[in-house]
């Protein structure tokens, strides 16, 4: 078999593009380039290796192996956990490698002198993949373990129930054929042996539950449930030692069972989306390096003290909130804000501890440290927000809490009233009571309409993880929507050019698109779309730190940021320019003679997800951190009314209490960790899919597809939901009502109740699976025609932005006269901006 | 209907292997990841890598 390429793993084909050395062992330079990408920031793996910090990560087995959880980011679904699997079989000394998908953790075990652990974390990084691994303390095996165990209760519960039911049905059906007393006693001690383990394993949880509740003086819904099952086993216990009288077995098993399924089906998703985002949250950098004078020295993060020195290299996270000392790079504050375009810090700049430097090492001076950072700050917001959260989820319970004292109360009324008329049959109807009163069909309702909503959204897109989402869903009257990441996007957009003397705008346009063309991140994108028609490629040369550069006419063309490029110390390009942009300057021979300002564009569906809400009689609020200026801007594109910036995460969170104060009903848009604490306060919150990973844990609900359009079919089906909830509701009290009084007065005997009472949860799930089917009709409508036609028309999208581009160079002239007399605009004539914009040929 | 006290035991022996495989099968992590698996088809096998036995 031929030489395989070092990054790919593909056979390096024999005819190879001729630009690579013949022994370098990659097949193509974009391998080449990858992995030397790669390579770069892979040194920092090495400090895992070193005995303490391994010993806070990996558990050592008796055979000297070890064994480690390792969050890794960038796990999108099954086939990414397989290619990491294929990545780092075959390695000596590598015993086994445990991808799982589902919570984004890898488990290895491994022997650390044969393969160092630095070396695995490479081998992932690689794939382009970002390993985390996660201290021992991140109680992830207990998470595992009660995954497990959960799982272990409803196979149990499911087994065990459906061999009682069939032994049951002999029970049922024996008499009519004669079953003698023996062959009956042989199905009721089968019976009770299948039914044992079920009922005091499976039911555990119920039974642990209603302890619990009746430790703290309260009454939930696991105290009848736990009621009904303990009573009919023991009763069916006694019955069949005694070799007579009913046998409840069924009825018991049935109930654990369903009851643990709606359960399970409810925590599943739950989990799904937020464990191990929490952990990734909690991972710290276990060291730091710090400066001493002329010397570094490495100490735990724990150890740092304000007022030191640290270094961060590219690629590490920076531990402490600081002002950089020396140096300039890059930093990526995703996990904090959302905002997923790095940002430039250079010296006297502010740098957030969690934030992840990438460019080039800097030295900070830490101002705050451990608790006192700006992340423990929001995380503790988040935790005081989040107990305050469940007040509605309190009064649901209460109101449960009342229907069973009363179900408890009349059950034993009849209990003792038939004591008195009846002593034989007094056990059987009390049981039929409990049985029919159970709110089994009641308790059915919510869950099951609530999930049959949950998968018809999960369809459009919205991850519901909590519970109470779609009920609050249903009542919003307010929305309150985060700028950055959540109304605009990721990618960027051309919004201001500003030209020197002799070039015109579209000129200076047309060379940044051309010096760009063959670049593929958000900056060159942004600049695709004015690419002249009809011109030769330039031959372009990509310095790290400085930027694009190309020799044309026998001058030198280079195309980068401000700092890197003049030295400026401001990334703008004079004083009370944009500041919310990202400024490109295009140099010749070193002069300036033009700037490109960048912004970040408004997601295209948002103007129709705005215009549908308040269709829908919403208040429609915009929040955000950012200057007024730029909020403004956005608030008028998509005619929000209510909006308001520079306001840090304890105003969001004021505004909205004050809001819900007044009587509002408050849906949270948001994306960022700034977002965290007001998500985790709003009645309702939603996060943007891309945001930051403390967004989503604390939100009700993730927008995986950030299609904003989802949020109003969200609010319809809530609705939708919610009428049939209410539906399902009264059937279930009026099955109650009418059934009660049956059974108190013994006419109902307790199998006839259990079958009435499965009979009555088959309506009511049926009733809710419509939620599904209804999602279904409706897809056809469904946003993804709209998103289209979006996408299929691409002028669409830019004639929308031109009308501010136009009105921001006439306004920017202005200023320029007086404040800046370096570089003046040529011409101030209206920018006709259509696709033939550039299609001048070589400016000069 | 004799055929009963044969037939009976008989389902709970093998209502008592099922349990122990199902147990067996959690305890072992088959039931963590239930999305994975779906994909490994699609992965090429065509190299064949041998495994170190466990320390």
């Amino acid at each position: 078999m031929s030489e395989r390429c070092r990054h790919c793993s593909e056979p390096i084909p024999r005819m190879r593009l001729n630009l690579l050395e013949p022994s370098c062992g990659y097949c193509c330079t974009g391998c080449e380039a990858a992995a030397a990408f790669a390579s770069e920031h892979n040194d920092s793996f090495n400090e895992y290796n070193s005995p303490e910090i391994l010993q806070t990560l990996a558990l050592q087995n008796a055979e000297g192996a070890h064994e480690a959880d390792v969050l890794v980011e960038g796990i999108r679904c099954g086939a990414c956990a397989a290619d990491i699997e294929k990545r780092l079989r075959g390695n000596a000394g590598l015993y086994s490698v445990n991808v799982n998908a589902h919570n984004r953790i890898v488990t290895l075990r491994w022997n650390q002198a044969q393969i160092p652990f630095s070396h695995i974390l490479k081998c992932i990084a690689e794939g382009g993949y970002q390993p985390h691994p996660l201290p021992l303390d991140a109680g992830l095996g207990d998470l595992r373990s009660d995954d497990r165990r959960a799982m272990l209760r409803l196979g149990l519960a499911g087994l065990g129930t459906m061999q009682v039911m069939m032994l049951s049905l002999g029970l049922y059906l024996g008499p009519e054929y004669g079953l003698s007393g023996d062959i009956r006693q042989l199905l009721v001690w089968a019976s009770m042996l299948l039914a044992t383990p079920v009922i005091l394993y499976a039911g555990q949880p119920f039974f642990s539950g209603a302890f619990n509740d009746l430790r703290h003086w309260r009454v939930g819904m696991d105290v009848p449930v736990a009621l009904a099952v303990a009573a009919a086993f023991t009763m069916s216990v006694v019955h069949a030692i005694n070799g007579q009288g009913e046998i409840w077995f069924d009825s018991a098993c049935m109930f654990v069972f369903f009851l643990s399924l709606g359960r399970h089906m409810e925590a599943s998703g739950r989990r799904r989306a937020q464990q191990g985002l929490q952990a990734l949250v909690a991972v710290q950098p276990q060291n730091v390096t710090v400066v001493d004078g002329d010397t570094t020295r490495v100490i735990p993060t724990d150890k740092l003290k304000v007022g030191m020195t640290l270094l961060a290299r590219p690629g590490e996270t920076i531990a402490a909130d600081g002002v950089v000392l020396h140096g300039t790079s890059q930093v990526d504050e995703s996990l904090l804000t959302g905002e997923s375009t790095p940002l430039n810090r250079g010296a006297n700049s502010e740098v957030l501890a969690g934030s992840v430097n990438l460019d080039q090492a800097l030295e900070i001076r830490a101002d705050k440290v451990g608790a006192d950072t700006t992340r423990a700050h929001l995380l503790r917001l988040l935790r005081r927000a989040e107990t305050r959260k469940p007040a509605t989820a309190r009064i649901a319970d209460r109101v449960a809490g009342h229907f069973v004292l009363a179900v408890l109360a009349i059950a034993s009324i009849t209990a003792l009233v038939w004591a008195q008329l009846d002593p034989n049959r007094a056990f059987e109807i009390t049981l039929a009571v409990l049985v029919v009163t159970c709110p089994c069909a009641l308790s059915l309702a919510t869950p099951a309409s609530m999930s049959a909503a949950a998968a018809a959204l999960a369809r459009k897109g919205l991850l519901v993880t909590r519970s109470h989402t779609l009920e609050t869903l249903a009542n919003i009257t307010d929305v309150v929507f985060d700028k950055t990441g959540t109304l605009t996007e990721s990618t960027l957009e051309v919004d201001e050019v500003i030209a020197s003397s002799h070039w015109t705008r579209e000129h200076i346009l047309a060379m940044a698109a051309r010096m760009e063309r063959d670049h593929t991140h958000p900056i060159a994108e942004a600049l695709r779309a004015y690419t002249p028609d009809q011109c030769k490629p330039l031959k372009t040369r990509w310095e790290a730190g400085r930027g694009i550069s190309a020799i044309m006419g026998g001058r030198l063309y280079e195309l980068g940021s401000p700092t890197l490029l003049l030295g400026y110390t401001s990334t703008r390009p004079y004083e009370g320019s944009h500041s919310q942009h990202t400024w490109l300057v295009l140099t010749e021979d070193e002069n300036p003679i033009g700037w490109v300002g960048l912004r970040a564009g408004i997601r295209p569906e948002a103007r129709q997800a705005i215009a549908d809400l308040k269709e829908a009689n919403l208040q429609i609020h915009l929040m955000s951190g950012d200057d007024n200026e730029a909020v403004a801007d956005v608030a008028l594109q998509l005619q929000i009314e209510n909006a308001k910036g520079r306001m840090l995460p304890d105003d969001k969170l004021d505004a909205v209490e004050k809001l819900r104060e007044n009587g509002a009903s408050v849906l949270m848009v948001g994306d960022g960790l700034n977002d965290a604490p007001v998500l985790a306060g709003a009645d309702v919150s939603i996060a943007m899919h891309a945001g930051a990973a403390l967004a989503q844990a604390s939100a009700d609900a993730v927008l995986l597809t950030g299609n904003l359009l989802a949020l109003n079919e969200a609010r319809t089906l809530a609705l939708k939901a919610r009428r049939i909830l209410r539906q399902n509701m009264s059937w279930a009290i009026a099955y109650n009502a009418l059934a009660l009084p049956l059974a108190v007065t013994g006419l109902l005997t307790p199998w006839l109740a259990a079958l009435g009472m499965s009979l009555s949860s088959m309506l009511v799930v049926g009733n809710a699976l419509r939620l599904l089917r209804s999602s279904k009709n409706k897809r056809a409508t469904s946003p993804k025609s709209h998103d289209g036609k979006n996408q299929a028309n691409p002028s669409f999208r830019q004639t929308e932005h031109y009308p501010s581009l136009s009105f921001r160079l006439s306004e920017q002239s202005e200023r320029l006269d007086e404040s800046q007399p370096l570089i003046s605009l040529h011409s101030l004539r209206s920018v006709e901006m259509t696709k033939t914009l550039p299609k001048t040929g070589t400016p000069s | 209907m004799n055929a009963l006290y044969l037939l009976i035991p008989l389902s709970l022996v093998l209502v008592s292997i099922a349990v122990t495989i199902f147990i067996w099968a959690v305890n072992n992590g088959q039931f963590d990841d239930l999305d994975s698996p779906a994909w490994r088809i699609l992965e090429d096998d065509d190299e064949i890598e041998t495994h170190d036995p466990p320390a």
